[in-house]
């Protein structure tokens, strides 16, 4: 008896253990390299054999919102590529900044924790909470998505265009609920503005997340949601209870929505407003550090990842809303990034 | 209504040797984990999430639903054995459980927790064949004023807490509601931090157990001469664990009761198992007869937490499967298998992929029986952790619950908030402070809070939820369970009848 519990001991002791380990060796354990898939590292004498332990990629979103299932979606594929386990950690909390401490204070700057994060969380968590980690401090693999918010509708709604909603909202002041998202997502901001400009009086109700605000929109407890419009696309689809009206892009947004229109479309003619484009840049990176000790394994990371969102995997799981998908080059992506933060710079005094 | 051809097409997919082999592999790996003070479900999920990914998409998917199931079970183990919920949705089984154990019935509480468990599975489950669609439907119902009625009726539970001492079970319940308001709110205010980023999403859950429960309990027992009732004379018998099944899963009553609870508060996204199982155990105890012996080792009270846990299970597969929405960090895991597989859940995922449905349903029929068989060997094996002498035993408990509070967030400050608790648990439990109070208003607190923020920006007058039925009929029941009680013991009284209310 005393082996069988010495036994179960040391099981639960190896189990936890390896629940907290994030360096899983797996160069001789076929469970660990899945289906001998290890593509990584070419071949070469003079290249690092990298990555050897598990991958984590560290969200600062909480599971079930978007950028969460962007990132359980790439998981299979990077790990097909990179040939040891990828994983995804939802590390919410503190409008992102607890995951971006935790990224920088307690993970090594080894390439073995990606940082996977939204654009507005960096500029709000710099603007509001004067965190010091700016988007300078990070290598961007990629902006993986730009998703513009949409401005949805239960199904039963009478609404039937954008123009109708909003002409409605003006005139019937304090009678309908807007449900946006926190400051961290681009949702907060858009409507906030939207109902600044236009001076639209409604209830406005917030939700921590797209996981949460979907559900409420398709229960008709809010008459309007903003989440975003390609993933609520994906999520709902044509016939999921739920309309688009329209989305803060300046663009018709390609095979999804098709009756969605511009913001701009409705409210330039009608109000004589213009709005910027606002949506969620769901983006992954690592520190500079990182890249600048490793370089190889930079090299080893960046091409993994390029081999993963081009993979067939990936294209079917974009093949309802292909244009969700972006492939942007780092440089690109610091850009896109820069740009969409002088944006939300611009109209600061929304966060406050 | 069911598709039979579909159904049938989803059992083809489920009976194969690899899919079988799966699902026992899954459910032991998830009793194991579960039983691991501080090793939840949705972590022993992620640890076997990677190898799913190669496995053919039936396969992966049921292998994720065999750990879950199992690890829902295993958490009541080292709950009877321990005092330390394996699992967060395992803390009402300690109520009961351990003092069972420490009476020396410790096979009869696992067969209990097995045997409940059981029941409250199958219950789910079938609630999930039948009525997944409608389940769905009525959980988009529930917007913030019905959550925040359901929060208020697992508050009310502080009192029933108490154990007799009402004024400290309050003062308890609303020291823990204000730790549940550290952290950044939704507005972005930062509050009771003290300027520490580890707080800022308040205080951690698996800390708060293990910081609360199992911190004071070894802290006790070391004060306490190493007494815990445990005996090296304690002897594993499978006879006792299969009587305990046998009362688990027949005590109708509760049974259905505690699943009906289960299946309820599984469908609401955030509610969690860990909420139905203080519920359901709260409403057995207003039932039951004998009032005084709940908190003391009464069976029921196991029955009606593990019933309740393993059914909420059902309705937590159902809102994911019929809407798309993980309600909770374990199906948010199952969420990333079924997404590996180009299976996006969402409001038309059943429609389309009904066979596949079909078969995630059924496995969990075929995983509740292996279940049964596995949970009975494998509990009544581990029930031998009780002839571990304590001098052995209490040291590898303090460094399963360092690994357990690191393992569930990965954050190195939360061990500092994990020990910060347990000095003040165990300081609060020598006063006689019921320390499950503080625990659910740290974690009851903080949801009522953000529902109530989200009704006042619904609502312009507060009296506008009355307009609501559902909001109503959650009132009313909220009322009726806290008043009842008085009302009966008042109306015996006066009529002079002797029956023990209390």
């Amino acid at each position: 008896m005393k082996k069988l519990v010495a036994l179960l001991l040391s099981c639960t002791m190896m189990i936890i253990l390896t629940a907290c380990n994030e360096k899983q060796p797996t160069s001789s354990s076929s469970a660990a390299s899945p289906a001998g898939t290890v593509t990584s590292a070419p071949s070469g004498s003079s290249v690092e054999k990298w990555p050897t332990d598990t991958v984590e990629i560290l969200s600062t979103y909480k599971e079930g919102g978007s950028l969460d299932i962007m990132l359980r979606a790439l998981a299979p594929c990077l790990q097909e590529e990179l040939g040891v386990p990828v994983i995804v950690t939802a590390m919410p909390g503190g409008n992102t900044i607890v995951a971006t401490e935790e990224y920088f204070n307690n993970r090594e700057a080894d390439g073995n924790t990606i940082y996977a994060t939204l654009e507005p969380a960096i500029s709000y968590m710099n603007i509001m909470l004067g965190n010091e980690h700016t988007y300078n401090e990070f290598d961007w693999i990629n902006v993986q998505e730009i998703d513009y918010v949409s401005i949805l509708v239960p199904e039963n709604s009478p609404f039937q265009t954008l123009e109708e909603l909003l002409a409605y909202t003006k005139e019937h002041p304090g009678e309908l609920s807007y449900g946006s998202m926190t400051m961290t997502s681009s949702s907060g901001p858009a409507f906030k503005l939207l109902i600044e400009q236009l001076g639209l009086d409604v209830k406005e109700v917030t939700y921590e997340s797209g996981a949460v605000l979907r559900p409420a929109v398709l229960g008709g407890e809010v008459d309007v949601a903003g989440v975003g419009a390609y993933a609520d696309w994906m999520y709902f689809g044509a016939e999921g209870g739920v309309r688009c009206l329209g989305y803060f892009s300046n663009n018709k947004l390609d095979g999804v929505w098709p009756d969605a229109v511009p913001l701009n479309d409705v409210t330039v003619p009608n109000y004589g407003v213009e709005f910027p484009e606002l949506g969620d840049q769901r983006l992954l990176g690592v520190s500079k550090e990182f890249k600048e000790k490793y370089p190889e394994r930079w090299e080893i990371l960046y091409d993994a990842y390029q081999r993963a969102i081009t993979s067939d995997a990936m294209k079917e799981y974009y093949s309802s809303a292909p244009s969700l998908l972006q492939n942007n080059t780092p440089e690109e992506s610091l850009d896109l990034i820069k740009s969409y933060d002088s944006v939300l710079s611009e109209y600061k005094y929304l966060f406050e | 209504m069911i598709d039979f051809a579909s159904l049938y097409q989803g059992i083809q997919t489920l009976f194969t040797g690899e899919m079988f082999l799966m699902m026992v592999f899954g459910v032991a790996f998830g009793i194991i984990c579960g039983a691991i003070p501080g090793f939840s479900s949705p972590m022993a999920m992620i640890v076997l999430l990677p190898y799913s990914y190669n496995l053919g998409p039936a396969v992966g998917v049921v292998l994720m639903g065999a750990v879950f199931l199992g690890s829902c079970f295993g958490g009541s183990i080292s709950a009877i054995l321990l005092g330390i919920p394996g699992t967060p949705q395992a803390i009402a089984t300690v109520f009961d459980g351990y003092p069972m154990a420490k009476e020396g019935k410790a096979n009869e509480a696992l067969g209990l927790a097995l045997g409940a468990s059981t029941f409250g599975s199958f219950l789910g489950t079938i609630a999930l064949l039948f009525i997944m669609k409608p389940l769905g439907d009525f959980a988009i119902k529930f917007g913030a004023t019905e959550m925040f009625m359901v929060i208020v009726m697992g508050l009310s539970i502080l009192g029933t807490l108490s154990s007799g001492n009402l004024i400290r079970g309050i003062i308890a319940g609303v020291f823990g509601i204000l730790l549940g308001t550290i952290g950044v709110t939704m507005q972005g205010v930062v509050r009771g931090t003290f300027g520490l980023v580890v707080l800022m999403d308040g205080i951690p859950q698996m800390a708060t157990l293990i910081g609360l429960i199992a911190i004071p309990e070894i802290l006790s027992l070391m004060n306490n001469n190493m007494n815990a009732g445990t005996s090296a004379s304690f002897r594993p018998s499978l006879r006792k664990v299969c009587a305990g099944i046998r009362i688990g899963c027949t005590s109708w009553l509760n049974n259905i009761r505690s699943s009906l609870i289960g299946i309820l508060i599984g469908i609401l996204p955030g509610a969690g198992g860990m909420f139905a199982t203080i519920v359901a155990y709260d409403q057995e105890k207003k039932a039951g007869k004998d009032k005084k012996t709940y908190g003391k080792g009464n069976p029921q009270g196991v029955v009606a937490a593990e019933t309740a846990n393993n059914a909420s299970q059902g309705g937590s597969y159902a809102i994911l499967m019929a809407l798309g929405i993980p309600g909770g960090s374990a199906t948010a895991v199952l969420y990333g298998a079924l997404l590996v597989h180009n299976y996006v859940p969402g409001p038309t995922f059943v429609n389309s992929h009904m066979d596949f449905c079909y078969t995630v349903i059924i496995s969990l029929f075929v995983c509740t029986l292996i279940m049964l068989v596995l949970g009975a060997l494998m509990s009544m094996n581990m029930a031998s952790v009780l002839r571990i002498p304590l001098k052995i035993l209490l040291p590898l408990l303090v460094v399963f619950a360092i690994i357990g509070t690191y393992a569930d967030t990965k954050v190195f400050g939360h061990l500092w908030v994990m020990v910060i608790l347990g000095i003040i648990g165990y300081y609060l439990k020598l006063k006689d402070f019921p320390l499950m109070s503080i625990i659910l208003g740290i974690i009851l607190g903080g949801m009522a809070e953000t529902y109530y923020v989200r009704m006042l920006q619904i609502f312009t007058s507060p009296l506008e939820v009355f307009s609501r039925p559902l909001f109503l009929v959650l009132f009313a029941i909220t009322i009726i369970g806290i008043f009842s009680p008085k009302v009966i013991e008042w109306y015996k009284k006066k009529n002079n009848l002797d029956i023990d209310i209390k």
